[in-house]
């Protein structure tokens, strides 16, 4: 017995290896070029000398010089989360009972005077925009 | 060491998945035994880490940290599948549980298997490629689903962080699927290894193609199964998707997997094994991201329509009803549980988010054409023009024909609904949604269009013929003498459809072989 098929079963199998071809040598190419958009190397770098102070810290208040209407604002904050989980970090904004609050800046200022305005005392002033902070005496949340 | 016990907390997982649903579907007497076993391969994984990950969020808040106690449960839950193997077996001779014998019978059958098979590795490693390069995903992955994981894997108190108001920004409501698991994988390695993630996610990916594979191969043939792998990784998506450690693909592979379940379900004498485990995985889906809540809810509603209102209604269909339920009614208390009492107060319910749907935009005509425009150019950058995926279900469809209606099972007609139910949920939500529908789209709709993808490749490469059914056999010598020619394909499909009995398309002594 001998089978035969329709030449459209033919034509249909070659035009969907030849799309299948098409697509994976596009992705295997996309794929070689592909780039990490947020290299955690560096907020690691940024963030380590903050991590002996969190240790035990459930949760830290977050200040910021980046308005939270703004893009910044979340591309700033998720990944320091992310380099300082499991310590939660909650905006001020949102009035956290903490003692402890990171401050984390894109811009060098006044970074102490900016702690005042919100009742913080600050701890430590790490490089590139890192700031430690903890609530003053008899302020509250 | 610690590459060693992440390791074996996949493996641990997968053997948990893998020998339930190997007790349930295959038991003591595969009838195919290659394919079931494959299949149940390719559910272990989903179904493992789905139910570990259960049972590791619900112990936190017993104060039952370690991942010991998950691992025992989740072995003691599997073992009870044990009495059951082969229970729900199709024993009755005349009934061969599946529609197709399913293995290739030609050099040709197998290239395309092979080539389908190269495609896939290549895409897999292409998302490898991807992964190495970002080991902590993109967005979703370290502001959602890794980031939680890292609140749940370290332990009183900070694993409620996953689900304190103050991580409002990073939505506290989600489920915990991914995140429970790769916390519990995280314990046992101890240590917060990136390599977890990564490992979830390509096992996931894998999965999926299994599933595919496999249950396509035993509901419609080989030849069928590698062409609708083909269509299943078209979407340019699904690979980037993946390598990103979002929870999309987990969600695409679980309803995926439930879909071919359901689908085998109705095909097969008794097929009660096939809706429980079915049902298990819908609920999972709820489990997995928040869209699984419609999944869930679409699935059931279709499942108990079909039962109730099929013209072709039968007892079979009531007993794959209440087997449906029974797996996943558990898992929606569970989740119920999730959502109304562990999630912060403002975000409970089924609304997403705290600002939750607005019914008045439902008479929104602007709204309305925007998400029809957005939905329509979304859908066509799934792919470039001339290997768009939707070209992959429609060209099988012109060329190969819709199989005669009679030959519909019941399964395709529940997943038809579902399908179809899912479909204007997610539209539901871009009407009613509070953000403006444009960027929402444009953020999400991407990553959307992949869970209901492979549940469509299923139902478009169930429903129509395949290669097989249209050819034609010519006996040598007397093509020679009088040419005749007979078709061989079709010899079994003028048999009516009786749900479990259906007999398949040339299956049997009407089939090629």
């Amino acid at each position: 017995m001998r089978f035969h098929y329709s030449p459209k079963i033919y034509i249909l199998i070659l035009a969907l290896c030849l799309g299948a071809t098409g697509f994976t040598v596009a992705r295997l190419a996309s794929a070689a070029n592909y780039q990490d958009s947020q290299p955690f190397r560096v907020q690691s770098s940024r963030l380590a000398p903050l991590q002996p102070y969190l240790a035990n810290a459930p949760k830290i208040g977050y200040l910021t010089n980046v308005s939270n209407e703004n893009d910044a604002y979340t591309r700033l904050y998720f990944p320091t989360q992310y380099v300082l989980a499991p310590t939660l970090l909650v905006p001020l904004q949102m009035n956290p009972d903490v003692e402890l609050v990171l401050g984390n800046f894109t811009r060098q200022e006044d970074y102490k005077a900016i702690g005042q305005q919100h009742g913080l005392e600050l701890v430590q002033e790490f490089p590139m925009g890192v700031v430690l902070y903890r609530r003053a005496q008899g302020a509250k949340p | 060491m610690t590459f060693v016990l992440t390791v074996f907390s996949i493996l641990v997982a997968m053997g948990v998945g893998g020998f339930a649903s190997w007790c349930m579907l295959c038991g003591r007497w595969p009838k195919h035994p290659i394919v079931e076993n494959g299949l149940c391969v390719a559910l272990a994984f989903p179904l493992g880490a789905g139910v570990i990950s259960l049972l590791h969020f619900f112990l936190l808040p017993l104060g039952m940290h370690t991942p010991w106690l998950a691992l025992v449960l989740a072995v003691a839950l599997s073992a009870i599948a044990w009495p059951f193997r082969g229970c729900w077996r199709g024993d009755d001779p005349d009934a061969p549980p599946v529609a197709s014998s399913g293995m290739p019978h030609f050099p040709w059958q197998l290239a395309l298997g092979m080539f389908s098979g190269v495609v896939f590795i290549a895409l897999f490693l292409s998302a490898l490629s991807i992964q190495r390069e970002a080991p902590h995903g993109a967005w979703d992955s370290w502001a959602i689903w890794t980031l939680r994981a890292k609140f749940l894997a370290a332990g009183e108190p900070f694993w409620r962080n996953a689900l304190d108001p103050g991580f409002g920004l990073s939505h506290p409501e989600y489920p915990l699927s991914t995140s429970s698991f790769i916390a519990w994988g995280w314990k046992l390695a101890g240590d917060t290894t990136p390599l977890l993630p990564r490992m979830v996610a390509s096992l996931y990916l894998l999965s999926l193609g299994g599933i595919v594979l496999c249950a396509l191969t035993l509901l419609r043939g080989f030849t069928q199964a590698s062409l609708g792998m083909l269509a299943l990784l078209s979407p340019a998506a699904l690979i980037t998707v993946s390598a990103a450690l979002y929870a999309d693909v987990p969600l695409a592979t679980t309803l995926a997997a439930s879909s071919a379940l359901l689908l085998l379900s109705y095909s097969t004498f008794r097929g009660e094994a096939y809706a429980l485990l079915a049902g298990v995985l819908a609920g999972l889906c709820a489990w997995t991201k928040i869209e699984g809540l419609i999944h869930l809810i679409a699935i059931a509603f279709a499942v108990v329509v079909v039962s109730f209102l099929s013209p072709r209604v039968g007892r079979y269909a009531r007993t794959r009803l209440i087997a449906f339920a029974g797996g996943a009614l558990p898992l929606a208390a569970f989740i119920a549980l999730f959502r109304m009492v562990l999630t912060p107060v403002g975000v409970q319910g089924l609304a997403n988010g705290s600002d939750g749907l607005r019914w008045l935009q439902l008479a929104d005509l602007g709204r309305f054409l925007e998400v029809i425009r957005t939905g329509t150019k979304m859908l066509y950058e799934m792919g470039p023009w001339w290997a768009h995926p939707l070209l992959f279900l429609l060209l099988p469809l012109l060329f190969l024909g819709l199989r005669s209606k009679a030959l519909w099972s019941a399964g395709l007609y529940v997943i038809g609904l579902a399908w179809l139910l899912i479909c204007g949920g997610y539209f539901a939500v871009y009407q009613l949604g509070a953000a403006e529908a444009g960027p929402m789209m444009i953020n999400s709709l991407d990553r959307l269009l992949l869970h209901p993808w492979p549940m469509l490749v299923l139902l478009v490469f169930v429903s129509i013929h395949s290669p097989e059914d249209l050819a034609i056999a010519v006996d040598r010598h007397e093509a020679k003498q009088k040419g005749r020619r007979t078709k061989a394909g079709l010899a079994g499909n003028a048999t009516k459809d009786s749900g479990p009995r259906e007999p398949g398309p040339g299956r049997g002594k009407g089939r090629l072989a």
